[in-house]
């Protein structure tokens, strides 16, 4: 055989492989999603269906009126979408004042920004649960956001870029000319930060939009749920109607796979930073 | 002059995000460590001190040592699938990557990791399902019993780990691509010509080069490993809504001591456990780094 | 029998043709230098050899089977790179018993065969090092050692002095000569740099945008360059090019200025041609046959003396094999040999016999 056909049977065999095992990988979500159109009998039978054999939209039509869903929706996206605006702000003035001004007291603030990033939320949000508790924000928006306002790592992240791709003489050449350090910031700094604020972003609103514990201790009151935690709760809060229960969780998956295949890139770039701050 | 001007700029500039942080950061965190001396149980005003009591009370309380080994099984667990999969997946992916379908490998690859856990967890829960799921429709078809996947406690634990090493692949997959793009291209070549076939250039080249990111993704694998919940939490029951078995994991069990049993400075002991934890794995994951020259 | 043959070799990435039918073949045991300018397809040649890139059309035969499908593993070739390429994970010891290890040789055979090649390299009191802890001169011993142990039949080399400083490149030459004459094994050296090639080779290929412009022994290219471009190509400082004109019967070339050079032998050429003119053959002088040209520069190196001049409105350099003290700006009277003067055809660059 020559060298072109070893190398194209070899490639062919990877491909068939990597086909099998993608798909193999997205077969619980693809099940999820069928089972959401079966009638609530066909979830019952014995061995179960792959598809459905009477597809229906009812369940769909009944996840979204007739349960909170859409009200958990709109919690957890006001949520994330706040979430991300505070901590894309703080991370980039954060991040362009330890990485341009660099005293030593804004060290230290840094040292302990970067000391506090390996400890897993976990850890302390229960004496943070009884800050909000005492503020009487459980139940909000409000109290969700105390526990995501800032990122340790968006920080760190900004700091980083504003390193490597903002000349220090670029400044200089503004304060020269005359202009103040706000100015210098909104109007030179932020939009040549565009890249890894919109990577930030992405990261930011992924976190809020997928946190699990801290909202679960936050928001006790059904309408107030997350869709995470809404999701969660789902069968002893409404139902213990499986197809609704996979309709329900295919509803919120979809939007967020979807999210993801537009915003690849964005997405692929946040992550792959975080690996790289080693 | 300037200098000094631009100093007070940048400690305004910083001051909200600072205040913020020791508010929401600094603050909580020494709370934690100083609750876990002492005692608290929500109502009272009063926080005796108790210096190591609620450390020493924790090891020989059985549902926190259950706790502990689940959830450290869990951790091991997922990492030891996690690792070898991801590595070789990524292997494969970087060798296809002039192939058209390249962009949807690393797509669908990446799509569990995405997907957030709950919804992802009643996927797998439908699936493990002992009377309704298909995994034992397959098991049955071929020939064997069907298991109570989320009843027993050493299958719920597999369960588990299942799951968090699906979510978890897709992330490794995607640090260790970086890792092979930036691996040196000659030095295969080299080892080409000196008669390394693809699988000894994976086992003798790719792997040791690739130590640091195996270290780094063991390390965050199994820090959020020892954090798992939300997947303990929406596999406890199974899909009827019938109560399964409820794997204790670290955080559950914290949340139960705090919450259920208003023992806050003891639940704030366990997180201090889980603290001292998490700082060992990452000094371990540096010091490692350090001895093999970092690089 | 280890000969190297390429026949009528074509190499493209995607649409473009990077090399257009090349041939020649590489005797055994000789020393075979690829040379020419950045982007001629010198390093895809190696290449193709090795395997590591695969062949448009033609053939590659080494000895007597043709290796287009061979694996690179099967073909028993070694390769030095030019960043050398080492293991950075692997230990000296380890990078240059690797491929003994991959062929299952035991531990005692692989130890011989290191210690053996480390000394010939004079690199075995660094057996124990890790790459990074050993300088250029020293990683470029271990590539070599690399490629020696495995007794290949072809060794190819890829620029592999380029990243060394003068001083070592010089003495790297010598040894690498030194070390072909007693291994014997046919090489293939590929380089930028015609005085490499001049000095150590065997056989000299000189290539220009894909193509084989001339093979032949380093003193003939040096002699007998077949066109223009080997002629200013081979030969350091490069030679210089004027155009001129001539009559049948006459025994002169005339510049551009007027002035004459005397070229009995072109008596029957008629036209205009482009004359090359050497620099270490241009002397200085005034008896006879002589030209002028302005100093427009000149740089003394102890030995010797480089002058950039201009002659007939064109730059030649001229090498003085003595010290010459002249200040900018002065005309001086030179000389050359007649036979030293070469002569082109000015539209397609071909050397003429004359």
């Amino acid at each position: 055989m020559s060298a072109t056909d070893r190398a194209r049977r070899t490639n062919f065999l990877l491909d068939v492989t990597l086909f099998v095992i993608c798909i193999l990988l997205l077969t619980p979500l693809i099940l999820l999603i069928a089972n959401g159109f079966k009638t609530p009998q066909e979830m019952l039978v014995w061995p179960p269906t792959l598809f459905p054999k009477d597809p229906t939209l009812e369940n769909f039509h009944k996840v979204f009126t007739e349960t909170p869903l859409l009200r958990w929706m709109l919690n957890s996206f006001l949520f994330a979408i706040l979430s991300t605006v505070a901590i894309v702000a703080t991370s980039a003035l954060a991040g362009y004042i330890i990485g341009k001004f660099p005293f030593r007291t804004i060290n230290i603030i840094f040292i302990l920004f970067l000391a506090t990033a390996i400890i897993p939320f976990e850890v302390y949000m229960i004496p943070l649960y009884f800050q909000v508790k005492a503020l009487g924000l459980l139940n909000s928006v409000g109290g969700l956001l105390v526990g995501y306002l800032v990122m340790s790592f968006g920080i760190f992240l900004i700091r980083q870029n504003v390193i490597a791709s903002i000349p220090d003489e670029l400044l200089e050449a503004a304060r020269i000319d005359g202009a103040g350090e706000l100015w210098i910031f909104w109007y030179v700094v932020l939009p040549l930060l565009r890249g890894p604020l919109a990577a930030l972003a992405v990261l930011a609103f992924f976190q809020a939009w997928t946190a699990f514990a801290w909202p679960i201790i936050v928001m006790t009151r059904k309408k107030s749920f997350t869709i995470e935690v809404g999701l969660a709760n789902f069968q002893s809060a409404y139902t213990v109607d499986l197809s609704l229960l996979s309709a329900a969780s295919a509803a919120v998956m979809v939007p967020s796979v979807l999210a993801f295949v537009l915003l690849r890139r964005n997405f692929v770039e946040g992550i792959a930073a975080s690996g790289m701050k080693e | 002059m300037l200098r000094r001007k631009q100093f007070w700029f940048a400690i305004m500039a910083i001051l909200p995000t600072f205040a913020i942080f020791g508010w929401v950061r600094l603050f909580p965190i020494i709370e934690t460590l100083r609750l876990s001396m002492h005692e608290w149980n929500l109502l009272s005003k009063n926080k005796p001190f108790v210096g190591f009591q609620n450390f020493i009370e924790l090891f020989g309380d059985n549902q926190f040592m259950d706790a502990l080994t689940n959830t450290a099984v869990i951790a091991f667990g997922a990492m030891a699938v996690t690792i070898p999969m991801s590595m070789v997946l990524a292997a494969i992916i970087y060798h296809r990557t002039r192939s058209r379908f390249s962009g949807f490998y690393e797509t669908a690859v990446f799509i569990p990791h995405v997907v957030s856990l709950v919804p992802a967890a009643m996927a797998w829960k439908w699936i493990f399902d002992a009377k309704l799921g298909p995994l034992n429709a397959i098991i049955m078809g071929l020939g064997g019993d069907a298991l109570p996947w989320l009843f027993d406690p050493v299958l719920s634990v597999i369960c588990i780990i299942f799951l968090v090493s699906w979510q978890t692949l897709g992330y490794g997959v995607l640090i260790y691509l970086v890792g092979f793009r930036n691996l040196p291209k000659s030095v295969f070549e080299a080892a080409q010509l000196d008669g390394a076939n693809g699988f000894q250039s994976f086992l003798y080249m790719s792997v040791p080069l690739l130590k640091p990111i195996t270290l780094y993704v063991s390390v965050v694998t199994l820090i959020s490993g020892f954090n798992v919940y939300a997947q303990a939490y929406v596999l406890a029951s199974d899909t009827q809504g019938a109560p399964g078995r409820q794997v204790r994991v670290l955080v559950l069990d914290m949340l139960e001591n705090s919450f259920q049993n208003f023992r806050v400075g003891y639940a704030a002991a366990e997180a201090v456990i889980l603290l001292s934890i998490v700082l060992l794995l990452t000094m371990i994951q540096f010091g490692l780094l350090r001895g093999k020259g970092g690089r | 029998m280890a000969t190297v043959e390429i026949k009528e070799l074509h190499k493209s990435f995607g649409d473009v043709e990077i090399l257009h039918g090349i041939s020649f073949t590489i005797p055994d045991g000789a020393f075979v230098a690829l040379v020419g300018p950045s982007g001629c397809g010198k390093s895809t040649i190696l290449r193709l050899i090795a395997g590591l890139e695969e062949i448009t059309s033609g053939e590659i035969h080494i000895g007597d089977n043709i290796i287009n499908d061979v694996e690179p593993k099967n073909r028993n070739i070694a390769m030095v790179f030019q960043n050398y390429a080492l293991y950075p994970h692997l230990t000296v010891a380890q990078n240059m018993g690797f491929s003994l290890k991959l062929l299952k040789k035991s531990k005692a055979e692989i130890e011989r065969a290191v210690q053996h090649t480390a000394e010939i390299l004079g690199v075995n009191k660094l057996l124990h090092r890790l790459p990074k802890q050993l300088s250029g001169g020293q990683r470029q011993r271990v590539a070599m050692g690399r490629a020696i142990v495995r007794k290949p039949q072809v060794f190819l080399f890829d620029e592999p002095l380029s990243n060394l400083d003068a001083k070592l490149r010089v003495q790297m030459r010598a040894e690498l000569k030194a070390l072909h004459r007693r291994l014997a094994t046919t090489t293939v050296y590929v380089t930028h740099d015609q005085i490499e090639a001049m000095t150590m080779a065997d056989i000299v290929v000189v290539m220009r945008d894909g193509n084989v412009e001339q093979v032949g022994r380093p003193l003939e290219l040096y002699d007998k360059p077949v066109n223009q471009f080997v002629a200013g190509f081979i030969g350091s400082p490069a030679m210089g090019f004027l155009p001129a004109t001539t009559k049948v019967g006459s025994s002169e070339m005339v510049l551009s200025d007027g002035q004459v050079l005397s070229k009995p032998t072109c008596a029957a050429l008629d036209g205009g041609y482009i004359i090359g003119l050497r620099p270490e053959h241009i002397q200085l002088g005034g008896n006879g046959a002589s030209f002028k040209a302005t100093i427009e520069a000149s740089e003394q190196t102890g030995s010797e003396t480089l002058l950039l001049a201009r002659l007939a409105d064109q730059e030649i350099t001229i090498l003085l094999r003595e010290r010459f003290d002249t200040p900018i700006g002065d005309v001086q009277t030179f000389v050359i040999n007649p036979t030293a003067v070469q002569v082109f055809d000015s539209q397609t660059g071909a050397r003429l016999e004359t």
